[in-house]
């Protein structure tokens, strides 16, 4: 049993679960979360690169920018923000890993920064509550 | 690769944000969620509070980063009083980047 943490736009969440579904993937549960990554959430740069740090007036634009960005001391040179993602978390048993990971790149990749990141992580044991079924018949 | 999750104070998430960027961990995810502990909540003389507002930040690191990253986020959200949070820490085993598609 493994699971899948997958970061992903949240554009993108319709067709996602649609081609998971196409595959034998049908139990997922998702949050709506806020992310950044290497690039350190600079989404301003890929909008209008010649933009300056300016921060007041990219604080007009958005409301809610990060303690980052106003911060004196960042070691980011530009404003950062946090994008809004969703987390799917995915229990496979029977569907292969591989399998997974590759719809999920497929549908999700733009080839821009931000097409988000998939974690794989060993999962100990899964119950079934209605039933008090415990391993792989818990998530089958 | 570890996955290190620290529920923290929501008034602390800024200190423990820019203290990661500066050591050079800016990537992270961070969701607010509502938890409670040993203590079962807090009572305010007749009022239960029985969830509390908490931050939770998601980082993947490498092995060797994860006790810096977790000593930073205990040093920067640490107030001494109960309900100061928790770090957990799992196993990752693999990474994939959706852009490219290669594994970290």
């Amino acid at each position: 049993m493994k699971e899948l943490m997958a970061i992903i736009r949240q554009s993108k969440q319709k067709e996602t679960l649609a081609a998971l579904v196409d595959i034998g993937v049908v139990s997922v549960t998702v949050h709506s979360v806020n992310g950044r990554g290497r690039q350190g959430g600079n989404i301003m740069e890929s909008i209008d690169p010649d933009m300056p740090g300016n921060i007041e007036s990219v604080s007009k634009i958005y409301k809610y920018p990060t303690p980052s960005s106003m911060a004196g001391d960042s070691t980011l040179t530009k404003p950062v923000f946090w994008v809004p993602k969703n987390l799917l978390t995915i229990v496979v048993s029977e569907v292969p890993v591989e399998k997974v990971i590759e719809t999920i790149t497929k549908v999700n990749r733009t080839g821009k920064p931000g097409d988000g990141k998939i974690f794989v992580l060993p999962i100990a044991d899964a119950l079934r509550i209605r039933t008090g079924e415990t391993g792989d018949a818990a998530i089958l | 690769m570890k996955m290190i999750r620290a529920i923290v104070r929501p008034e602390k998430e800024d200190d423990v944000v820019l203290a990661l960027e500066g050591a050079g961990f800016p990537a992270m995810t961070k969701a607010h969620v509502f938890g409670r502990g040993k203590q079962k909540g807090l009572q305010v003389g007749p009022v239960h509070y029985d969830l509390l507002s908490k931050v939770m930040l998601l980082l993947v690191v490498n092995d060797e980063d994860a006790p810096k990253v977790m000593s930073i986020i205990t040093d920067n959200s640490k107030t001494g009083f109960i309900g100061d949070g928790k770090i957990f820490v799992s196993d990752v085993e693999s990474a994939y980047t959706v852009r490219t598609g290669e594994g970290l």
